[in-house]
């Protein structure tokens, strides 16, 4: 480990030399690991550091690292009689900024340090009966998962981020990995959570199949983006491994016929693991298809339900005028590919006056095809003058609706201020989305990003929120900001 | 006239789409691309992973490249260029980033060389004198009687002179000699018919020094464990063994056109068939920082166990793993007598 370089940094190791020496918690706080700390993968935060040279401070103060729940509680009383701030962190990985430090020019100038929780990353425990683990939040998903496997079972949360994200991350975005029309979102496998509150009490919630005890707090903490308490590990649901998977690809007439066969199967019942259809313009452009649209199908499970699963969703398909069957390549090809597409990123990203970000909303079956085409209308409008591409594919689905995820692409008008055309195209799409009565997010979750909009959207609910958090968070040390909070 | 701009914004969109939407010819393969890669390589970085820090992924090492590149001092980046080359440092060598990236991006190439650059080129190798030879197997420091006395396994190398491997890799994988001292050593070599090696690790060297400086005694380079393991390995090793081998360089040797198919892909225990380990905690890393090569270790042979599978036995080919890992109370150790015995 390095040498502490900061006065704060010095202090807070005092305050935690017993841990230090006892167990493997850490105090960082060299310029470089500040740096790094102090942001996540909003896209916005690359934009501004690549049209800007590098600022001589970083936003945050020290990084620790704890290895249990006690050392968490200790430090968050600490930082409230401090008056600290600490933003919880797991890999990094969010995108709409909600694990980036608030920027020293615009905050108030309060110590602030960002608490990392990857050292506590095991499997606690994994009940092969009742098929549930009791999983850290620090674990990255991949290892996650491969541990998992390793013992016969998988969680079934795939988000294309797995390689780069951690448990403890899923639980607070909502996060939805990309079967989760079979295995569900990170809310449908979460049976109980434990953690601490901002003011250091720990806390877990029961742990029941299905329970009815008053408000559910599991939803409170899921999705709270570190402003209500640090989550330390949780109970999750596990499936036995598939025993078999099969692939379904089909060229389908336009964007409402193909959403019309989904919702068709997915209202029968069916629960395929992965359905994607890609608009006309992404099958056109990514795809290389002439007219149409392209969608696949993964199903997996064990022999029995695959082989019903998939004689229904053909049967069906058969019998829906504009499909064409594709057989399984299509679908195979994604599924070897399907963690690969987040690489366009950097070859957009390293040029000057370019955007480029993902957006993705929901609403429900009636609404979901005018979603689609004023948004695009949206992004049209907000592209005069310069250049906008909006691509678009359908990923996840419901008995009553679905989502759409947009790849944003576009060039800044003018030389200068990349940043504010950035923020310019995403109230126009937030606003467009909020028009049509969709949420403005499926999956990424608020942060930063889309503060504005998500106030806009809670109405009087949004000052209630604000009410909860400040009874539960008087100081305002955990993650201030964040969610407009 | 207003069909102009009309027609202009009709094709600006066209070129935007074909020319940046369609990037497949124009991969970038340098510190600006990981800059802005969401970085899925990740976890495949044992020192990342082991210590459960962001500023030490492939990527949080390439941004310091970078800031570099764009004219911003060590100083300014890290607060001190010790404390760039400690985090330059933050990496075995080991090549999994630069076998995970999509992009192709050496990392690992790019960090060693970064890492040269921060040490003084001046300090020049004592070289061995060899002769010109058709046939020369570098063995181990140590272990040329081991090798004398099998001759079975000598005859089917064609009986090659068997010289004890004293080259400068160490002092080259620290980067404290350039290439360049190395061209007039590399050139006696060009009459051999095969340069047998024992350590995977020495070979890379040998053969990134040649590629580097354009020698052409790449295509005589054999790698002895891995010609002789193809054939019987699988069949030979029980579930209790552990074959412990330097997987990421085998990873990186076909680049340099040396094929080796016995390798499985795995990266912890669990990821392959084979019972491999792989801390990549050898070589540099060991000796720049013990402490931490030795928490590779531990994490890795934790895995094994949580995995279920104790480490009975642990095969190895490199001294330096056997040193490494013999640390470790849980299985013996041997370096592949084992499983030649003489
Ligand atoms: C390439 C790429 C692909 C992606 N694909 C998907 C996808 O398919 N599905 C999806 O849902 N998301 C996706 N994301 C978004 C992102 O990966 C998720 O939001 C993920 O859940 C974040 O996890 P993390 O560990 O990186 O969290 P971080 O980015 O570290 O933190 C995110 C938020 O959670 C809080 N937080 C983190 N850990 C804790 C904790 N233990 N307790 C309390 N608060 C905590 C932080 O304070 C912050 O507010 C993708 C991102 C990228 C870069
Ligand atoms: S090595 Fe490749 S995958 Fe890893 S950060 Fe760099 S560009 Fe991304
Ligand atoms: S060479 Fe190995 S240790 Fe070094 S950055 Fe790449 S993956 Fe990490």
């Amino acid at each position: 480990m390095k040498e502490l370089e900061t006065a704060f940094g010095k202090s807070l190791a005092e305050n935690f030399s017993s841990e230090i020496q006892s167990s493997g918690f850490e105090v960082v706080d060299d310029l470089y690991a500040r740096r790094v700390y102090s942001k996540d993968l909003w896209p916005r935060n690359l934009i501004l550091d690549r049209e800007a040279s590098l600022p001589n401070d970083a936003n945050i103060d020290a990084v620790v690292r704890p290895v249990e729940v006690g050392q968490i509680s200790k430090l968050l009383k600490l930082a409230n009689e401090m008056n600290w701030v600490v933003i919880p962190y797991g890999a990094g990985s969010s995108v709409c900024g909600s694990a980036s430090a608030p920027s020293r020019s615009s905050a108030p100038k309060r110590p602030t340090l960002v608490l990392d929780l990857k050292k506590m990353d095991r499997i606690e425990a994994l009940d092969e009966v009742s098929m549930v683990a009791k999983v850290q939040a620090g674990i990255l998903g991949q290892v996650l998962e491969e541990n998992l496997n390793a013992r016969g079972f998988t969680m079934g949360h795939f988000p294309s981020s797995i390689y780069c994200s951690s448990f403890g991350g899923y639980l607070a975005t909502r996060a939805a990995g990309q079967l989760s029309t079979h295995y569900g979102k990170i809310e449908d496998m979460v049976l109980s959570v434990e953690g601490v509150l901002p003011t250091g009490e720990i806390f877990a919630t029961p742990l029941a199949p299905r329970l009815a005890v008053g408000p559910d707090w599991n939803h409170v903490f899921v999705g709270s983006e570190g402003t209500l308490g640090v989550l330390t590990s949780a109970w999750v649901k596990v499936h036995r491994s598939p025993q078999d998977r099969k692939f379904l690809g089909f060229h389908v007439a336009s964007t409402p016929d193909a959403l019309d066969g989904v919702r068709k199967w997915l209202q029968a019942g069916l629960r395929p693991a992965a359905v994607r259809i890609y608009d006309e313009e992404e099958s056109k452009l990514l795809h290389g298809y002439k007219s149409g649209v392209k969608l696949i199908v993964v199903v997996e499970g064990d022999f029995p339900y695959v082989d019903f699963t998939m004689r229904e969703l053909d049967k069906m398909a058969s019998q829906l005028s504009g499909w064409e069957n594709l057989g399984a390549d299509p679908a195979e090809e994604w599924w070897a590919k399907r963690y690969d597409i987040s690489y366009r990123q950097q070859q957009i990203l390293s040029h000057r006056r370019m955007i480029l970000d993902t957006f993705e909303v929901s609403t429900t079956w009636s609404k979901l095809p005018q979603l689609h085409l004023a948004v695009k209308a949206a992004a049209k409008k907000v592209s005069e003058g310069g250049l906008l591409v909006l691509l678009a594919h359908f990923s996840h689905f419901y008995h009553s609706g679905g989502n759409i995820y947009f790849t944003l692409c576009g060039r800044n008008p003018d030389e200068e201020g990349t940043e504010v055309f950035y923020d310019q195209v995403w109230n126009a799409l937030l606003e467009a989305c909020q028009e049509q009565g969709a949420a403005i997010s499926h999956h990424h979750g608020i942060g930063r990003l889309k503060v504005a909009a998500f106030v806009r959207s809670h109405g009087v609910l949004y000052e209630a929120l604000r009410k909860f958090k400040n009874e539960l968070d008087p100081r305002r040390i955990l993650n201030p900001e964040n969610l407009g909070l | 006239m207003s069909w102009i701009p009309d027609v202009f914004s009709t094709l600006k969109t066209w070129v935007f789409k074909k020319k940046l939407l369609k990037f497949s010819s124009r991969f970038r393969r340098d510190t600006q691309a990981c800059f802005y890669c969401p970085e899925m390589c990740r976890f495949a970085c044992p020192v990342s992973e082991t210590l459960r820090d962001n500023s030490v992924t492939p990527r949080g090492k390439m941004s310091i490249l970078h800031w570099m590149e764009r004219g911003e001092t060590p100083d300014k980046i890290t607060g001190s260029a010790e404390n760039a080359l400690w985090y330059l440092e933050q990496c075995t060598g080991c090549g999994r980033c630069t076998e995970y990236c999509l992009h192709e991006i050496d990392v690992a190439g790019a960090l060693r060389k970064a890492r040269k650059d921060f040490y003084s080129p001046t300090l020049l190798p004592t070289l061995p004198s060899i002769g010109r030879d058709k046939n020369i197997l570098f063995c181990e420091p140590g272990r040329q009687n081991w090798w004398r006395s099998r001759a079975n396994l000598l005859t089917r190398m064609n009986s090659p002179e068997v010289i004890e491997w004293t080259g400068p890799h160490k002092e080259w994988l620290q980067g404290k000699i350039t290439s360049q001292a190395l061209a007039s050593w590399i050139d006696s070599f060009s009459d051999a018919t095969n340069l047998w090696f024992e350590s995977a690790e020495v070979a890379w060297f040998f053969l990134e020094t040649c590629e580097e400086l354009g020698r052409p005694v790449a295509k005589k380079v054999r790698l002895v464990w891995q010609e002789f393991f193809k054939d019987w390995a699988s069949k030979e090793l029980s579930a209790t063994e552990v074959f412990h081998e330097s997987y990421h360089l085998s990873r990186l040797l076909p680049r340099v056109g040396v094929s080796v198919p016995m390798y499985e892909r795995g990266l912890l225990p669990q990821h392959s068939g084979w019972n491999v380990i792989d801390c990549g905690g050898e070589g540099f890393y060991r000796e720049a920082h013990p402490e931490k090569a030795n928490a590779l270790r531990e994490r890795f042979l934790n895995d094994l166990k949580s995995d279920g599978r104790t480490a009975t036995t642990i095969i190895s080919q490199s001294l330096c793993c056997v040193e490494h890992l013999a640390a470790d109370k849980q299985g013996s150790v041997y370096w592949l007598d084992h499983l030649f015995p003489s």
